[in-house]
């Protein structure tokens, strides 16, 4: 798996911070600028949550239910604008999230000398998660990515899941038993047969 | 035709709950020219609100009335206030059942005799025996449209999961394989249709080819007029007269005004949880330690049968959400065969998890998340798997408890699920996680997960059966032995719990049990 060059998260050749933000901004976000986001309505948002913090978010996402060479970075990027738009409109939910990730910051600084976003190796990020990922800041994000993913009806195709059938007639004659691989079931005549019939 | 009673109608049975025991019970009654009313504290789900979305059919069928998880197993911490799946509703949960119809084998009758004194557990024999309930059996299968002989229905058509797992349990040596009995249409029956393979039976079948006692059972009886079914109506408390004998329940409705309803007999099916807590909730001058509970054991000997999952990555797709959720059996380990390390015995059950459910249950809890776990769903098209189903010993020290001062919203006690696994459960566990890894070894297994025990569904043994009225809280009949026009109509009767998913059992026992109210009504015994 070719996860950690497949990985959107800050080139550490780029030391000027003011100018990795632009490019996170621009490359990660996609158009959706994180201030645009932060600054939409909320003053009590904007006054708790930054750039850095959103970029963050994006990151732990990411790592929360990591699919680098399978799922479009545009699962993630909806994931995090519903939590942004949550902490919008609930104080609560801003200071969850701020507090939650100056904690997760200050862990990270103090076991790898660098903030969360900035640990390189994805291990390294698994194992500062594992340390808080009984807080409800940790469970917050973890419910908003699976419900992102595995609820989804735009990331199932991937998986090979198709969904409601029953206006498809179910799967009686869509291929619930094509396998080729490992042999038939008994047939009708078999099946009667087994009954008395 | 449906009929309305008068609150004051002494002449009726009430019947609390509507799943497979209260469903069934009112029907058989109905049948019999038995007036009844039903209580059910859930509402209705129609067709239009069955979707085949399987976490929102989980939110929408899901009782998440207020309960505890308590003990020494994983779902104390996992999932702390949902240590059962069930669902509250018109139906109960044979709205989101997998449809598995197995009978009991004749050793689980009778666990005590065959296995002697179980340390650490209280294991008994029921007052019945195989025999003895065979024909009723027979009756229910009918009743419910159960593939196999009694119905002439073939057992449905294998679909990919399971032919993955029927062909790894050949290769090992396994002989007892079928895709039934399963209370699914394989082909038109009791007015309605044959299975479409759709994938969706446990989020409520959408066309109605699974048995549901909400669209079989419960119009049949209100049809006869003899029936009428109050949905939204939470019974609170059973009443009694000096003489000790039930006189009706006080519930709530809907808008949360109380009301007696007066009876000749009330029968509890308000599944393994609710119906020892009502029991309890009724305790008065004359019952202190709750009704009919003169033996102590109203609440205790609760099972949910040994279980656990084990899903493997397979060479090749198996698109195992398609086609009937659990229509795939081996039965080979259900004998009890002691050398193996345990008592009693497990069925092995083929069963489809959508992405939703399979995301949370392949790992579990606050820790369920993670480069592994990602990878693992990566392979979802290509993982089949399993529900291992076996004999949970009755404990005493596994029971249903009420909070000491958590309420719900009738101002009742919480229920607190008490469970700690026995260690034959660990045994048994350990022993088909091995062979799942060998059937799946057997067909080119990539990587094998165990998942650990899941929210239960099968919920029995909290009021007993037992001849011995200090050791059992009802008669063969499933009439209390301290209260003779009380019976309890659900698996809460369960002596032991055998291998076999619960429903058939209950519904057998009910068949057997209505033909018994109507004949000591009939002699003016009760």
């Amino acid at each position: 798996m070719d996860f950690e060059t497949k990985n959107p998260k800050p080139l550490k050749a780029q030391k000027d911070r003011l100018s990795r933000r632009s490019f996170l901004v621009k490359s990660i976000l996609a158009g959706t600028s994180a201030t645009a986001i932060v600054g939409a309505a909320g003053n009590v948002f904007a006054a708790t949550l930054n750039e850095d913090q959103a970029i963050t978010m994006l990151q732990i996402v990411q790592d929360i239910f990591p699919h680098p060479d399978f799922l479009p970075l545009s699962i993630y990027q909806d994931v995090l604008t519903g939590v942004l738009t949550e902490a919008d409109t609930s104080e609560e939910t801003a200071k969850l999230l701020s507090d939650g990730l100056q904690d997760l910051n200050a862990r990270s600084v103090e076991l790898h000398g660098t903030p969360y976003a900035d640990v390189d190796a994805y291990v390294k990020r698994e194992a500062l998660l594992r340390i808080v990922q009984d807080s409800d800041f940790f469970q917050k994000l973890r419910w908003a990515t699976w419900s992102g993913i595995y609820i989804n009806p735009k990331a199932w195709p991937q998986f090979g899941y198709e969904g409601s059938s029953w206006e498809e007639g179910g799967y009686i004659d869509r291929g619930f038993s094509d396998a080729t691989w490992i042999p038939p079931g008994p047939t009708l005549e078999e099946r009667l047969k087994a009954v008395g019939r | 035709m449906a009929n309305q009673f008068d609150l004051d109608d002494d002449s009726v049975v009430v019947i609390v709950g509507s799943g497979a025991g209260g469903g069934t019970l009112a029907n058989e009654l109905a049948q019999k020219g038995i007036s009844s009313v039903v209580l059910e504290a859930g509402g209705v789900f129609e067709f239009d609100d069955i979707e085949n979305d399987e976490w929102g059919m989980f939110l929408k069928l899901t009782d998440f009335d207020k309960r505890y998880s308590a003990g020494g197993w994983h779902g104390a911490q996992n999932h702390p206030t949902l240590p059962n799946w069930l669902v509250k509703g018109l139906g109960g949960s044979t709205v989101h059942w997998a449809g598995v119809s197995l009978r009991f084998y004749e050793h689980e009758f009778k666990m005590r005799t065959v296995n002697g004194d179980i340390q650490n557990a209280n294991v008994e024999d029921w007052p019945i025996t195989l025999e003895e309930l065979e024909p009723y059996y027979d009756r229910a299968e009918v009743k419910m449209g159960v593939t196999g002989k009694a119905t002439g229905m073939p057992h449905l058509p294998w679909s990919n999961d399971f032919r993955v797992l029927a062909e790894g349990a050949r290769r090992v040596g396994y002989t007892k394989i079928q895709s039934g009995p399963m209370a699914i249409n394989s082909e038109d029956y009791g007015g309605r249709p044959a299975c479409q393979q759709i994938g969706f039976c446990m989020q409520g079948c959408k066309i109605g080819a699974k048995w549901s006692t909400n669209i079989t059972e419960i119009p049949a009886a209100e049809e006869t007029g003899k029936c009428e079914v109050r949905t939204n109506c939470m019974v609170l408390k059973i009443e009694h007269d000096e003489a000790g004998k039930a006189t009706g329940v006080i519930y709530a409705d809907k808008d949360g005004n109380h009301h007696v309803q007066k009876a000749r007999i009330v029968a509890v099916a308000g599944n393994s949880i609710e119906t020892p807590r009502l029991l309890l909730n009724s305790a008065s001058s004359m019952f202190p330690d709750g009704l009919a509970n003169s033996s102590g054991q109203v609440g205790k000997n609760y099972m949910v049968h040994v279980n656990g999952g084990v899903y493997s990555e397979m060479p090749e797709r198996v698109h195992i959400h398609r086609g009937t959720q659990v229509a795939g059996i081996v039965a080979d380990e259900v004998p009890n065969n002691p050398d193996r390390g345990f008592t009693g015995g497990y069925h092995l059950e083929k069963l489809t998890l959508g992405l939703p459910v399979m995301s949370l249950f392949l790992k579990r809890g606050n820790g369920a998340w993670g480069k592994d776990l990602a990878e693992a769903l990566e392979k979802y098209d290509y993982l089949s798997g399993v529900y291992i189903v076996g004999e949970d010993l009755a404990q005493e020290q596994n029971r249903i408890t009420l909070h000491d001062s958590e309420k719900d919203q009738h101002g009742l006690p919480v229920p607190i699920v008490n469970r700690t696994p026995h260690n034959n459960d660990e045994r048994m566990l350990k022993h088909a996680y091995g062979v799942m890894d060998k059937i799946h070894d057997a067909v080119g297994a990539k990587v094998t997960h165990h998942l650990a025990k899941y929210p239960a569904s099968h919920n029995m043994g909290t009021a007993r059966m037992h001849e011995d009225p200090d050791k059992g809280v009802v008669n063969k009949w499933g009439q209390a032995h301290d209260v003779p026009n009380l019976f309890i109509s659900d698996g809460s009767v369960f002596t032991s719990s055998g291998a076999a998913n619960p429903t058939l059992t209950i519904v057998a026992l009910v068949i057997r049990q209505a033909e018994y109210i109507a004949q000591e009504m009939n002699a003016q015994n009760i």
